[in-house]
C-alpha cells in the first residue's frame, strides 16, 4: 500500500514554516479523496458523477487561538505559502534563524497503523454495472409489492479517502477510509394522498458490503412503512411516555446529549453538561458509549482526523457522567485527556470533537414489558432527523413512523409526530433499556462539516416526553 | 485560474469539439475566505481558505456524465475530463438527449455581467481592522447585558468567489462577488433558564458592518427569549416574522422545478393556471435583487438571467422553472434556471425567490385578532420537520404571544403544525419590508396566517 500523498521532507518543511513565528503546535492534514454517486430514478440509471477532493489544511495553535489555512495547491511552494500565511496570521514577523528555506529541523517518523477493518477492491475497480444492479433490485422489489408506489429513488455513494496527518508533536500517519452507503427513497400515492419513506445502510468499507444486505427487505420495509402512513392519522399532542425503537432511535441520545458532551461545546461553556463530570445525570439503566473502534463501523476509523488513535469512550456509566469527547484543542482548553474524537468532513474544515459510533449499551428489559407498562403513550418506531442547541440542551426530532399505545397494547399508526425537550431532563427520564442493541448509520452536521456518524440503542422507554403533533 | 490552466481547458474543449458528437462544459469555481472568531474576548479562530474546483459535464449522444477535481494539475484535469466522458458512456440510455448545451459567442464582459460589478468591490482593509471588529462583536455582548454568560458563536467572515463557465460551443462567462458576513449568537442565563439567539448580517462593504448594532440586536433578541413558557395547545392566528416566512417559502421551492414534475415529486404538478395561494401572495424569481444571495447574471448553463413570475398577484400559479433539458423534455418555456456546482450533476433551482411586499405593519398584525402568536425562531431542521411528499409541517418554534395587541411574553417548547399548501391559501396579511440581508436567497416580508395548529402545554 502506498503510504504517501506528499513526500515526508515537504511535510517537514511545511511544519517548520508553520512554526516559524513561535506557534505552540502545527499540523498538516493532506487529503486525496475519490467520490462517486450513482442514482437510479424513474426505473432507470439516472445519474453518474465522480470526483476528487484534493487539498491540505494547516493548523497552528498560539495558546488557545486556532489558526487554520486550507489550500488545494499541494506543490511544495503551495504548502509552504499556506503554512507561512498561518504563521503570520498574528501579524508576527519571522524570527531570526527560522528561515523555511533551510533544511527542515523537524524529523518525522511515520507510524504504521494497525487496522482491524477489512476492505475489498477500490471503488473505481468494482463493476459499476453491478452497483446499478443493486439499485435496480431495490426499485423492482418496491414496485412489485404495491401498485401505489409512484417513484423509487435509489442512490449508491462511495468515498475513498486517503489522508496524511503530521504534526509538531511527531505524529505522522497515513490512513485509508473507504465509505459506502446505499439509500432508498420510496414514494406512494393513493386517492390523491402521498407519503414517502427513506432508509439507508452504510459501512466503513468498500462496495462488497452491499452483498451482505438483504435489499429485498430494505425495499419492502420502506414500502410497507410508506403505505402505513397513507392510512395513519395525525399524531395527537401532549406529554406522554414514549418507547423509542432500537437502531436509529439512538438519534435521541445523539442530539439530546451527545453534542453537549463534545468539548467543542464544553470548552465554550455552552453545554448543559459543563461541570457535571462524576455526577449522576441518568438512571442506573443508562450506560452510553462513543466507540470509534467498531469493526467497519460507519463512524469508525483507525486514527481520528488529528492522527490520534480512536478509542472506545464510555461517556455515561450506570447513570454517572464519566467522560466528554475530547480533541486536541478541547484538551488544551478543558484539561481533559484526548479521546481520539477530532473529526472533520474534509481538509476544508478544522477538526472539532465529534461523535463516532454513539450508542446506549444494552440493558436487561424487553420491548414487550415496556409496552405493557404504558396505559397511553407512543411507540416511536422510525426516527427522522433532529437538531439540538447544546447551550440550552433544547432538542427536537421527527418521528417518521409511530404507533399509539393504549392499555399496554400497540394500536394504530400515527404520523407527523415530533419529540421536543431538553437533553438533560430526558436523559433522567429513561427508565427502561432493552437488551436488543442495534446501530444504524447517519450523517451528522456540525462545526467541522457533515461526517458519517452512527447512532444506536436498544429499545428505551422514556417516562414522559413532549410529543408535538396536530393540535 | 492561471493562464497555464486556461490553456489546458481550451485544449480539452477544442479536442472534444473537433468532429465529435461529445459536448463539453467546464465550470470553475474559486473561493477565498477568511473567518475570524472570538471567544472570551480573545481571537480564537483564524481560518483562511483558498479553493478552486473544476467540474466537467459531458453529453455524449444519449449519455450525460459529470466529474470534478480539486487537483488542478494537468494530469488531474485530464483525468477528470476522461472520468466525465466515462460517466456519460455508462449512462447511455435509449432516451436521446436532445437538449444539448447553450450555443453562443464568447461573452467575458457582457453588459449584464458588468451590471453586477458592484458586487466585487476592491477594498483595502487591514488584518488588524478585521480582527478588531471580530473581537468587538463578541466583547460588546458582555458589556450590553450581565446575563450574557458566553458567546458560543461570534465571527466575521470575508468571502470572495468567482465562477467561470465555458463550453465547447464557445460560451465563456464569468462572475465575481465579494461579501462580508457578521454573526453573533450570545447565550444568556437567568436563574435556571438559558437562551441562545442572535443575528447574522451580510454586507458588500466592510465599512457598512456596524458591529455595535449587530451585537446589540443579538443580545436584545436572546434576552427577550428569557422567561419563555409553553403556550396552550390550540389553534392560533400566526404572525411569521419575515425570516421565518422566508424559510416557509423555501420549503416549497422544490415544487417549482420542472425536474420535480418529471420525477413526480412536485405538489404543484397539474396546477399551472390554478389558484395556489391567497390573493395577497405574489411570488417571482428575481436573479437581480441585491438583497438576496442567489443573484447571478447567468444560470449554470450560461443562459442570461431573467425575472420569472411564479405566483401572480391573484395567487395563480404561473409555471415551472426550467433548464435546457427540462424545457425540451416537458415542452415548457425556458426560464434559465439551470443549477449545479462543479461537483454536482445538472438540476434546476431558483435564484432569489421574492415575495412581493404588501402594505401591512407589524402593529396591524398583532392587533388583528384577540390572540396572535408571533413566530421568531424555528428550532428544528427543515429536512426533519417538513414532509415534502405531503407538504405537512411539524416544527418546534419559539416566539411571543400577543393578547389584544399586548405582548404577554415569550413562548417556547411548542410545535407549529400545518400544511404548506394550506398555509399559502391562508395568508391574510403581507408586511411592508423584507428586513436586512442575512445571506438568504429567499426574500419574504412578514406574513399573517389566519390559523395554524400549536401543540404546547
Amino acid at each position: 500500500m502506498t503510504t504517501e500523498i506528499i513526500q515526508k521532507n515537504i511535510l517537514e518543511k511545511t511544519l517548520d514554516a508553520a512554526l516559524s513565528t513561535q506557534a505552540d503546535f502545527a499540523e498538516v492534514f493532506v487529503e486525496d479523496c475519490y467520490t462517486s454517486l450513482l442514482t437510479y430514478r424513474n426505473q432507470k440509471a439516472d445519474q453518474v458523477s465522480s470526483g476528487t477532493i484534493f487539498g491540505a489544511g494547516i493548523r497552528v495553535f498560539f495558546g488557545k487561538e486556532v489558526v487554520y489555512v486550507t489550500t488545494n495547491d499541494l506543490s511544495e511552494a503551495g504548502l509552504i505559502k499556506a503554512a507561512k500565511l498561518a504563521a503570520q496570521s498574528r501579524g508576527a514577523v519571522q524570527l531570526p534563524g527560522q528561515s523555511t528555506d533551510q533544511n527542515s529541523r523537524l524529523q518525522l517518523v511515520e507510524k504504521k497503523l494497525p487496522s482491524v477493518h477489512r476492505f475489498g477492491v477500490k471503488p473505481w475497480e468494482y463493476s459499476r454495472e453491478k452497483k446499478f444492479g443493486w439499485l435496480k433490485v431495490i426499485d423492482q422489489y418496491a414496485r412489485s409489492h404495491s401498485t401505489d408506489v409512484t417513484q423509487v429513488q435509489a442512490y449508491f455513494t462511495e468515498k475513498f479517502q486517503k489522508v496524511q496527518i503530521a504534526n509538531s508533536k511527531g505524529t505522522f500517519v497515513y490512513d485509508e477510509r473507504p465509505y459506502s452507503r446505499i439509500v432508498a427513497d420510496t414514494m406512494v400515492e393513493r386517492d390523491g394522498l402521498k407519503e414517502s419513506m427513506h432508509s439507508s445502510e452504510g459501512h466503513l468499507g468498500t462496495a462488497e458490503f452491499v452483498e451482505s444486505i438483504d435489499l429485498q427487505r430494505l425495499a419492502l420495509e420502506n414500502v410497507k412503512s410508506a403505505l402505513t402512513l397513507l392510512d395513519a392519522k395525525h399524531c395527537p399532542a401532549g406529554d406522554m411516555p414514549v418507547i423509542i425503537d432500537h437502531g436509529f432511535g439512538g438519534v435521541l441520545f445523539h442530539e439530546a446529549c451527545g453534542h453537549g458532551l463534545e468539548t467543542t461545546s464544553v470548552e465554550k461553556n455552552a453545554s448543559v453538561f459543563c461541570g457535571k463530570l462524576g455526577e449522576k445525570i441518568a438512571n442506573d439503566c443508562v450506560t452510553a458509549i462513543d466507540d470509534g473502534t467498531l469493526v467497519n463501523g460507519w463512524g469508525s476509523s483507525v486514527v481520528d482526523d488529528e492522527g490520534n488513535l480512536t478509542q472506545k469512550t464510555v461517556l455515561i456509566e450506570k447513570g454517572v457522567l464519566k467522560s466528554y469527547m475530547v480533541d486536541e484543542m478541547g484538551a488544551i482548553k478543558t484539561g481533559y485527556a484526548i479521546t481520539g474524537s477530532g473529526r472533520r468532513n474534509s481538509y476544508k474544515f478544522a477538526p472539532a470533537s465529534r461523535m463516532r459510533n454513539t450508542f446506549i449499551a444494552p440493558g436487561t428489559d424487553t420491548f414487550e414489558s415496556m409496552v405493557k407498562d404504558i396505559d397511553y403513550g407512543l411507540y416511536a418506531k422510525k426516527m427522522g432527523g433532529g437538531s439540538v442547541t447544546p447551550g440550552t440542551g433544547d432538542y427536537n426530532f421527527q418521528v417518521t413512523e409511530a404507533y399509539l399505545i393504549r392499555d399496554g397494547k400497540l394500536e394504530e399508526a400515527v404520523k407527523g409526530a415530533c419529540l421536543i425537550g431538553k437533553g438533560i431532563d430526558t436523559l433522567a427520564k429513561i427508565v427502561k433499556v432493552s437488551s436488543d442493541l442495534k446501530i444504524d448509520p447517519g450523517m451528522c452536521g456540525s462545526v467541522s462539516g457533515m461526517i458519517p456518524a452512527a447512532c444506536g440503542q436498544p429499545q428505551v422507554m422514556v417516562s414522559k416526553l413532549t410529543v408535538g403533533g396536530r393540535a | 485560474m492561471n493562464d497555464f490552466n486556461q490553456a489546458i481547458f481550451s485544449g480539452i474543449i477544442k479536442g472534444s469539439a473537433s468532429g465529435s458528437s461529445v459536448l463539453t462544459e467546464l465550470m470553475i469555481y474559486s473561493r477565498e475566505s477568511l473567518n475570524l472568531g472570538s471567544q472570551k474576548r480573545q481571537l480564537s479562530k483564524f481560518q483562511s481558505s483558498s479553493l478552486t474546483v473544476a467540474g466537467f459535464r459531458v453529453i455524449d449522444g444519449n449519455g450525460e456524465g459529470t466529474a470534478y477535481t480539486e487537483n488542478l494539475s494537468k494530469e488531474g484535469l485530464a483525468r477528470a475530463f476522461e472520468d466525465a466522458k466515462s460517466n456519460a458512456r455508462d449512462l447511455k440510455t435509449s432516451e436521446h438527449r436532445t437538449h444539448g448545451m447553450l450555443e453562443g459567442e464568447t461573452i467575458r464582459h457582457s453588459g449584464l455581467v458588468d451590471s453586477f460589478a458592484d458586487l466585487s468591490i476592491d477594498e483595502d482593509v487591514s488584518l488588524e481592522a478585521k480582527k478588531s471588529k471580530a473581537l468587538e462583536l463578541e466583547g460588546n455582548c458582555y458589556e450590553l447585558d450581565s446575563r450574557v454568560s458566553s458567546v458560543p458563536y461570534a465571527s466575521l467572515d470575508e468571502e470572495f468567489s468567482q465562477l467561470r463557465l465555458l463550453n465547447s460551443h464557445g460560451v465563456d462567462k464569468s462572475f465575481r462577488a465579494k461579501r462580508w458576513i457578521g454573526y453573533v449568537y450570545p447565550l444568556v442565563v437567568s436563574g435556571e433558564q438559558s437562551k441562545m439567539s442572535g443575528e447574522t448580517r451580510v454586507f458588500r462593504k466592510f465599512a457598512d458592518l456596524d458591529v455595535r448594532l449587530l451585537s446589540q440586536l443579538a443580545v436584545e433578541k436572546a434576552v427577550s427569549r428569557l422567561g419563555a413558557v409553553r403556550p396552550k395547545t390550540g389553534r392560533y392566528r400566526i404572525f411569521l416574522e419575515h425570516q421565518i416566512a422566508g424559510t416557509f417559502v423555501d420549503m416549497f421551492s422544490e415544487y417549482l422545478s420542472a425536474k420535480a414534475v418529471f420525477n413526480k415529486t412536485s405538489l404543484f404538478s397539474g396546477k399551472v393556471g390554478k389558484k395556489v395561494a391567497s390573493d395577497l401572495f405574489e411570488l417571482v424569481d428575481d436573479p437581480f435583487n441585491r438583497l438576496g444571495s442567489g443573484l447571478r447574471p447567468f444560470d449554470d448553463e450560461g443562459v442570461d438571467s431573467q425575472v420569472t413570475s411564479l405566483i401572480s398577484d391573484r395567487g395563480e400559479f404561473k409555471g415551472f422553472l426550467t433548464n435546457l433539458e427540462y424545457s425540451k423534455k416537458l415542452g415548457l418555456p425556458h426560464t434559465g434556471h439551470a443549477a449545479r456546482s462543479p461537483t454536482t450533476s445538472m438540476g434546476i433551482s431558483s435564484s432569489n425567490l421574492v415575495v412581493t411586499r404588501g402594505r401591512s405593519t407589524r402593529s396591524e398584525f398583532i392587533n388583528s385578532h384577540s390572540q396572535v402568536l408571533q413566530i421568531t425562531d424555528l428550532k428544528g431542521s427543515l429536512h426533519a420537520c417538513f414532509n415534502s411528499s405531503t407538504g405537512d409541517i411539524s416544527i418546534p418554534c419559539e416566539g411571543f404571544l400577543f393578547d389584544r395587541g399586548e405582548c404577554v411574553g415569550a413562548v417556547d417548547q411548542f410545535v407549529l403544525s400545518g400544511n404548506i399548501l394550506e398555509l399559502l391559501m391562508q395568508v391574510i396579511g403581507v408586511g411592508d419590508n423584507w428586513g436586512e440581508s442575512t445571506g438568504s436567497s429567499v426574500l419574504c416580508p412578514d406574513l399573517l396566517v389566519s390559523e395554524m395548529g400549536v401543540a404546547g402545554a
